[in-house]
């Protein structure tokens, strides 16, 4: 672009010197007008003209050829005015010798007015010779008649005189005035007349002799006055200097062509430059264009793939982002100033109770927490930052608490170093598991209460004992005696023992409380009855230690309590004594009522409780339920007491269970679909037992969703039977056939098709029935037939023997 | 002429036409006169009209009888250059400014135009020129130019006659032209002895003829000759004799054109007047010595001529002398 404009630079510089140029020229010769120089030629030509004229006017009157002299007149006017015309028209006039044309024209009007003064005197002495040469004749004829010799001496000097006026001499003149002389002399013999007409005459050639030569040199003189000369002085000048102009004016009009072509020239050249340029422009446009069009294009897909990018980026995000937020964890950053980062998963808010984006780490993890250690965390986090070692790091990080306590919730945090300038924090609320921890651990250490409850069974129900004895009498007395010196330090012994002894038992409750009281003890030194009666309640104790027992009630039973203390016997002895038992029953023996009794609740010993039984099913049934996400409350049994033989019944007792896991796993809904159909979320199975002379009645009976009996018609026909076959047999039928199920797919619990198969089995075997009473979405109920048979040992020993 | 025209006008354009133009009348309208009936007479008659602006010769009619010309207000041309009668005062000396007496004669202003210069010795080449010189003469009008500009600037009707005449206004120049403009109309054509020069051979008597012949052969005509009888050369008083020597009381006028060109051949030399109106334009020569015509019809055969005339001759010169009388606007 420089190159371009310098390259326009000397073109315009060209231009423009070659305008001026050009401008010049014809300004120079624009004010060149040749019809000036003509209209002078003319005017000079004029005075030449006139001036000739005069000349000859002149000589015309010397001659007598003029009758008068306005011809000489005349001249000078239009002479003068002339003159005037070209003076005035010269000054007008840009001439270069100026000085020159003035000084001629000077000249030019003196030798006019010289020559004014020379005609005028011409004029004068013309007239007096032209009158005294006129006279002279007459004069010399009239002297001629007068007197004769004076005529002929008269006549001599005309002669003379004549010859005098053609070419005047001084010799001439003195001869004529000697005859002058002699004539006069010679008139003074004559009359006056004569006389006078001598002196007349005399005085006339004298004023011959006197004109003519006057008249010659005047005529001589005018004629050399340099009028002429001095007016074609001024022609040749104007002459000169027009011919020198136009020779200029040529010469200029071939520059000015030259000039101009060369100006067409530069012009041209510039709009063929122009011409380029604007190809060039033009050229370079379109490909810019092009390029820009390209550009458009990449830059589009560019911007396509960076959204598709982007777009899966956000999709990566929003996973991962869900990933996140669906962990269940808290997921934050925090940076040097200890704020938290922008970025977190969701549990974050929950865990920590608000939006923790910017918030300050310290400021909602620990709430909860004394301020010394808060501020002891701050540090730490602050000082995190400023060390560059890992190993440094990995110490300060061990240094952080791993566990707080926001809202009611147990939070357990983690650490992790990204990078320099950020450290991650995993929050997980861990309050559920805690609990469940803390739940198993009750139950661990419950279960371990019982096993060593059982197992060391006499050792645990002295204990009990021991400590019941304690609380009742031992305590109240020590308390009522706790001023007394030593009383303390006696109940702090007994408390810390019993405190050691049922811990090992595992106990739960009582030993903390036992601590407890301990503490409250080591406390204060002195005491009063009052206070201390206060502080350690016996009923506190008791209502502790009685949970604490009711939990190994729960599992062991009640009996296993109830009993002080606890024998036991194996299963060969009993089967003895059973036998002796009912031997003696049936001998027929006279037996003492107790005895008979006695006899009876022997030979009734290992009897089956169908009630026992199914409390135990359906406490698997609610366990199971729980596993199952479903909710059923206890199962109610109620009913008859039974005694049974666990040989004979054990086994369709037992099969029972199927019943159980069935009326869980397909009766009962989830408790969305129970809400959903507007039943309690809690289900509920009741079992009755009844027992009389027909037999044996077992009621189990759900409020779930009742017998799928179509999806038992759709297997059946699947596997081959018509349809027509398939509906026309009865629901308790198909409902304990082998391999049908009216689930699909069998899982742990159930759907194999098998469950109730077996209890069909061990009823039949037990000659019993069933029936089934089912309603959709409104339960179901099973009665189990069980018929009194000599099998059916109620408080008959001696059947047990037959079947055996 | 015409091949000179021709080449003008092929050059030239409208202005060399006009040029041209000029020269070639102003050349042809001055080599010959306007009128001739008789080329050989060396009496010319005079124009009928000498072509003047009307409107500038109307201001100068009014000028000439002007008497704020003069410095005290009471002379004006008219004073010595009677219109009304012969053109001069018929005094031997006229009395200008306060009343002082002219050095010369008055001569008379008809026909003054048409003589070559003016003044007995020709010292104003042009009547302009006479304006010039009289306004100023302490003698005749003694005024001051500026004053006499003034004046007329002053007037209701100068002003804007001169104005409207001139285009640029009172000036000197202007009023000088005027006042000539004017003079140029105080011609006196067809006097009968131009008449006879028309050809109208009964306009003078045989007398008047005689004389005509004897002014021709005496040589009178010699100097009163050309359209004016006389007026258009110069000539010395006294040339066969002294003049001034015989008449005595030599003054300072008596010198005549060598007061003008310092030339000594120039002393008493004088322009020689113009004849017509003559007879009533007494008296005559510049010192007015001669208070007739007879009186000066001598004097010139004597001093002049150098000859010698009978009586009669005389009388029939002086016959036809008085032909020459012209009509001015119709009267004489």
């Amino acid at each position: 672009m420089m190159t371009l404009r310098t390259g326009w630079l000397p073109i315009g510089a060209l231009a423009m010197v070659l305008i001026s140029i050009l401008a010049f020229l014809y300004s120079r010769d624009r004010g060149h007008d040749t019809s000036a120089y003509f209209e002078n030629a003319v005017i000079v030509r004029q005075l030449k003209q006139l001036d000739a004229r005069w000349e000859l006017d002149v000589m015309k009157s010397k001659m007598g050829i003029n009758p008068n002299y306005d011809a000489l007149v005349d001249p000078l006017r239009d002479l003068t005015q002339l003159q005037g015309l070209l003076r005035g028209r010269l000054t007008g006039e840009r001439h270069q010798g100026a000085a020159t044309l003035e000084t001629v024209q000077g000249a030019l009007k003196n030798a006019v007015s010289r020559k004014t003064r020379l005609i005028e005197r011409f004029k004068s002495h013309n007239s007096i010779l032209r009158n005294s040469l006129f006279f002279l004749p007459t004069a010399a004829s009239d002297l001629r008649q007068e007197s004769g010799p004076v005529g002929r001496a008269t006549d001599a000097v005309l002669l003379d005189l004549l010859v005098y006026g053609q070419s005047p001499s001084s010799e001439g003149a003195t001869e004529i005035e000697t005859r002058l002389g002699a004539l006069a002399a010679a008139g003074k013999s004559q009359s006056s007349k004569i006389q006078d007409d001598l002196d007349v005459f005399s005085s006339h050639v004298r004023a011959v002799l006197r004109e003519q030569p006057l008249v010659n040199g005047l005529l001589r003189t005018i004629a050399q006055v340099p009028t002429t000369a001095h007016i074609d002085e001024i022609d040749r000048l104007l002459g000169d200097e027009e011919s020198r102009i136009e020779a200029r004016v040529q010469q200029d009009r071939q520059y000015l062509l030259i000039f101009a072509a060369a100006l067409v020239g530069l012009f041209l050249y510039a709009a063929i430059k122009l011409l380029r340029s604007h190809a060039v422009i033009n050229r370079v446009n379109r490909q810019l264009q092009e390029v820009n069009a390209g550009l458009e294009r990449r830059v589009q897909e560019r911007t396509q793939d960076l959204e598709t990018a982007n777009t899966s980026l956000t999709a990566i995000q929003a996973a991962v982002r869900n990933l996140l937020d669906n962990a269940e964890q808290g997921f934050l950053t925090i940076d040097r100033d200890l704020g938290i980062g922008a970025q977190s998963s969701a549990a974050c808010e929950t865990i920590l109770g608000e939006a923790p984006a910017g918030r300050k780490i310290v400021e909602l993890l620990c709430r909860e927490m004394p301020s010394d250690q808060a501020s002891a965390m701050q540090a730490t986090l602050a000082s995190l930052f400023l060390d560059s070692s890992d190993f440094m790091r990995e110490l300060k990080l061990g240094l952080l608490p791993a566990a707080f306590g926001l809202g009611g919730k147990s939070i357990r945090a983690g650490y992790k170093m990204l990078g320099d300038s950020q450290l991650m924090l995993i929050l997980t609320d861990v309050t559920e598991t805690t609990r469940l921890a803390a739940q198993v651990e009750r139950d661990r250490l419950r279960l371990e209460m019982v096993v060593l409850a059982f197992t060391e069974s006499e050792a645990f129900t002295a204990l009990v004992e021991e400590y019941r004895a304690f609380i009742g009498t031992e305590l109240p007395a020590l308390l009522r005696q706790i001023a007394e010196p030593g009383r303390v330090n006696e109940l702090y012994r007994r408390l810390h023992t019993f405190k050691g002894l049922l811990a090992q038992f595992s106990f739960h409750r009582s030993p903390q409380r036992l601590h407890g009281f301990e503490t409250a003890l080591s406390d204060r030194t002195s005491w009063t009855a009052q206070a201390a009666r206060q502080v350690f309640a016996p009923e506190q104790l008791q209502a502790e230690f009685q949970q604490d027992l009711d939990t190994i009630a729960d599992i062991l039973g009640a009996d296993f309590l109830a009993s002080d203390r606890r024998l036991s016997l194996s299963q060969d002895q009993l089967k003895t004594m059973k036998q002796v038992a009912s031997q003696a029953l049936a001998s027929g023996r006279e037996l003492s009522p107790s005895v008979r009794q006695l006899l009876r609740d022997l030979a009734a010993l290992g009897g089956l409780d169908v009630k026992s039984a199914l409390a135990l099913h359906g406490r698997g049934a609610t366990a199971l339920a729980a596993r199952l996400d479903k909710e059923v409350g206890p199962v109610a049994v109620e009913g008859d007491a039974t005694s049974l033989d666990p040989q004979i019944y054990g086994p369709f007792l037992n099969s029972l269970v199927h019943v159980f896991r069935n009326a869980v796993d397909h009766g009962i809904e989830t408790p969305e679909r129970r809400l959903s159909a507007g039943k309690r979320v809690e289900g509920n199975i009741r079992c009755t037992v009844r027992q009389d002379d027909s037999g044996l009645k077992i009621g189990i009976e759900d409020d779930g969703c009742g017998v799928d009996r179509e999806a038992l018609e759709a297997q059946l026909t699947a596997s081959g039977m018509p349809s027509s076959q398939a509906a026309e047999i009865p629901l308790d039928n198909m409902m304990f056939r082998e391999g049908l199920s009216s689930r699909d797919g069998a899982d742990e619990i159930s759907g194999r098709g098998v469950g109730l198969a077996a209890v069909k089995a061990e009823l039949d075997r037990l000659g019993g029935s069933v029936s089934v009473e089912t309603g959709q979405g409104a339960g179901t109920r099973l009665c189990f037939h069980v018929p009194a048979s000599p099998k059916l040992i109620g408080h008959n020993p001696a059947c047990l023997e037959m079947i055996q | 002429m015409i091949l000179m025209v021709g080449l003008i006008l092929k050059r030239s354009g409208n202005r060399g036409f006009v040029l041209a133009t000029f020269i070639v009348v102003a050349v042809q309208g001055v080599a010959q006169p306007s009128l001739a009936a008789r080329l050989d007479e060396p009496i010319v008659p005079l124009p009928a009209t000498l072509h003047v602006n009307v409107a500038r010769a109307d201001i100068g009619r009014r000028m000439f009888h002007d008497v704020r010309l003069s410095a005290d207000g009471k002379v004006s041309c008219a004073s010595c250059h009677d219109t009304a009668t012969s053109g001069a005062d018929g005094r031997p000396h006229s009395f200008g400014f306060r009343g002082q007496a002219t050095a010369v004669n008055a001569p008379t202003v008809f026909n003054a135009a048409l003589n070559f210069v003016q003044f007995w010795n020709g010292r104003a080449a042009s009547l302009e020129a006479q304006v010039d010189g009289v306004v100023q003469n302490p003698v005749e009008m003694g005024s001051k130019w500026n004053d006499v500009v003034a004046m007329a600037t002053r007037d209701a009707f100068y002003r804007p006659a001169l104005a409207a005449a001139y285009p640029d206004g009172v000036t000197k120049a202007n009023i000088q032209n005027a006042i000539a403009s004017y003079e140029r109309t105080l011609i006196t054509p067809n006097s009968r002895f131009d008449r006879y020069l028309l050809g109208d051979a009964s306009a003078i008597t045989a007398e008047e003829k005689k004389g005509y012949a004897k002014f021709k052969q005496y040589g009178c005509v010699a100097c009163h000759q050309g359209v004016n009888v006389g007026g258009n050369m110069f000539q010395k008083f006294g040339v066969m004799d002294d003049y001034f020597a015989r008449r005595g009381n030599p003054a300072k006028a008596d010198l005549g054109r060598f007061l003008v060109t310092g030339d000594e051949d120039d002393k008493h030399v004088f322009k020689v007047p113009s004849l017509r109106n003559v007879a009533l334009t007494a008296p005559y020569f510049h010192d007015a010595s001669a208070p007739t015509l007879e009186a000066a019809v001598d004097v010139m055969f004597r001093y002049q001529l150098g000859r010698v005339a009978s009586s009669q001759d005389k009388s029939e010169i002086i016959a036809f002398l008085r032909t020459l009388t012209g009509k001015v606007a119709g009267k004489p």
